[in-house]
């Protein structure tokens, strides 16, 4: 029941990923692209935002008895909510990052047909 | 033991700035190297404004960040051609008014519009630059008739961009093929990490595949981009106004619903943009792909819901401006530079104006609805509803993003805010040039990769004129 930042961002995608979704989430496909980002951020940032993942997923032991990671889903939705809202500005930007990353990843590239290579169907 | 390389010209860095000079100096006939630290991928590798791409061709994969209140987080391209292969290709010349001041302020000679005109159709005819045939896409003409509806003038920006073959006019498809024709050598995957100068001649210090690279050039232009040119300056001991003076466009966005289909896939990128309030504040219109709209609302779930039914009915818009004063520094030990950024309140004033003035466009031009893209702020169903909208921009969850940085080493006569001379030439340092946006003075409000094209133009050909003394 140790916090872990790894399965914590997992969960965290799951969770916006059926929030968003619901049946048509590709949540792996989503957390590919949040990790996939993350490994390129600059180096100095890596240390605080994994303690800042490890804090987030150690929130609910004192009160729920279980890391992030271990909540039901509802309970997850409720801490992201609750992270969201503070008023501290770290807990905002942490979400931040994530949501903003996952809801991009949550619309993969064959969904999406406008590329620049398309764009020429409608010219004139 | 390094390998070592000796050639005439070493360009550092492939985009716009970097791609053009290395080309004039190949044709010129130097033996020309053009180092580029991302790699080298042809255009269409990966789809446009996809997640593959952000991932493959950006710079921190997207998640560069200028820490301050509000933080911005900016776009860089890191692959051969650099933000050219990455960006819309918006075109504009630099507008007069800029010009005139960066000639007055920075002291920045031979620098007028009838002066930078050979330089700007030099790069066009090399780069077509096209506006758009035809009618623009919904999306695009909305923000026109909007307005239009308002008595605002807005015009169809050209782009660089082919439209017979539907190719954009980066530099992997531009000035590098001319680069290599003319017998340049580009070697990507290859990260500068320190210049020196010895012996009259510049040393860069480089890493490729891991192995150190030494480059000894008699001429040494560094183009590595607005962040990471400062901070190779600085990280090399050159530090005279080096990376005290970064600037941003940074936007704010706003999404509108319509009534009617305006994002269709297949749809050219749409190219409208009002500039009845410039320089104060620019207005344009985005990509708006489900992915692109659902990270423009992350702060706003109610017109988010909207977009699995309904994304073709929605736009994504922009407001931008000049606001963001930034450092650029080198942290002991760290690979990627800090860059912190500090705003003048009557800058962010008039960006968030400017996104009352867009959502009034956006409403003149018939939306439904319209999301300004701040966290907490509702989604508006009419003009009067503005006025539930806070008095000023609310700077604790305002998110700024910018794919403009520019401006970290400022070129002109002013040696007290500059760091280089009219023509690039870094102060007190021999054959030391700069050749990116990194010269700019300041905004452009307009995109600015038309103005980094010529003014490397016009500073390239000083430089050969001068054998790169």
């Amino acid at each position: 029941m140790m916090p872990d930042a790894r399965s914590a961002i997992r969960a965290l995608v799951e969770a916006v990923a059926r929030r968003e979704r619901g049946d048509a989430a590709q949540p792996d496909v989503a957390l590919r692209f949040v990790t996939d980002s993350l490994g390129g951020m600059p180096g100095y940032l890596r240390p605080p935002l994994h303690l800042a993942t490890l804090a987030f997923d150690a929130w609910p032991i004192v009160s729920r008895g279980r890391p992030f990671h271990r909540l039901r889903h509802e309970e997850r939705l409720r801490q992201i909510d609750a992270w969201e809202r503070s008023v501290l500005g770290p807990c905002r930007m942490l979400m931040t990052l994530y949501v903003s990353l996952t809801l991009f990843g949550l619309w993969p590239d064959d969904q999406d047909e406008k590329s620049g290579q398309q764009e020429n169907r409608r010219y004139g | 033991m390094a390998d070592r390389l000796r050639v005439d010209v070493a360009v550092l860095g492939s985009g716009p700035g970097g791609s053009v000079t290395a080309a004039l100096c190949a044709e010129a006939g130097f033996q020309t190297l053009l180092l580029e630290e991302g790699p080298d991928l042809p255009l269409d590798a990966c789809r446009h404004f996809s997640g593959e791409e952000i991932v493959r061709k950006y710079r921190n994969r997207g998640l560069s960040l200028a820490f301050g209140k509000p933080s911005i987080s900016y776009m860089e391209g890191c692959c051969v051609g650099g933000g050219s292969e990455v960006n819309r290709g918006l075109y504009h010349r630099t507008p007069a008014y800029v010009l005139d001041r960066w000639a007055r302020e920075y002291q920045v000679d031979a620098l007028t519009p009838d002066a930078l005109a050979p330089h700007f159709d030099a790069c066009e005819a090399r780069a077509r630059v096209a506006g758009l045939p035809g009618r623009a896409p919904p999306l695009s003409q909305r923000l026109g008739d909007g307005g239009a509806a308002l008595g605002w003038d807005s015009m169809q920006a050209p782009r660089l961009f082919d439209y017979a073959s539907g190719r954009k006019q980066s530099m992997s498809e531009t000035f590098i093929p001319q680069f290599r024709r003319a017998g340049g050598d580009l070697m990507a995957g290859t990260r500068a990490l320190r210049i020196a100068r010895t012996n009259r001649r510049w040393r860069v210090s480089a890493v490729r595949d891991r192995r150190p690279l030494e480059i000894e050039a008699d001429g040494l232009f560094v183009a590595c981009g607005a962040v990471q040119t400062p901070a190779l300056l600085r990280r090399s001991g050159i530090r005279h106004n080096v990376g005290n003076s970064l600037r941003f466009h940074p936007m704010l966005k706003a999404v509108a619903l319509f009534s009617d289909a305006v994002n269709r896939p297949g749809d050219p990128d749409p190219v409208h943009q009002i500039k009845a309030f410039e320089p104060r504040f620019g207005i344009g219109c985005s990509i708006s792909s489900p992915a692109l709209l659902a990270l423009a609302l992350g702060g706003n779930p109610a017109m988010r819901a909207h977009i699995a039914q309904a994304s073709d009915r929605m736009g994504l818009y922009y407001v931008q401006n000049g606001s963001g004063h930034a450092r650029v520094r080198c942290l002991p030990g760290a690979r990627d530079p800090f860059v912190s950024v500090a705003h003048e309140r009557n800058e962010l004033e008039a960006l968030y104006d400017g996104l009352r003035h867009l959502l009034r466009a956006l409403f003149a031009a018939g939306a439904e609805a319209v999301q300004p893209c701040l966290p907490g702020l509702p989604m508006l169903r009419s003009a009067a509803e503005m006025d539930a909208l806070p008095a000023s921009l609310p700077r604790k969850s305002a998110s700024l993003s910018s794919v403009h940085v520019f401006a970290s080493c400022p070129m002109g006569g002013n040696q007290r805010i500059t760091a280089t001379d009219s023509w690039g030439r870094v102060h007190g340092v021999d054959g030391l040039r700069i050749a990116d946006a990194s010269l700019m003075c300041g905004p452009t409000i307009a995109n600015p990769q038309g103005s980094v094209m010529a003014i490397a133009h016009r500073n390239a050909l000083h430089a050969i004129e001068r054998r790169f003394a």
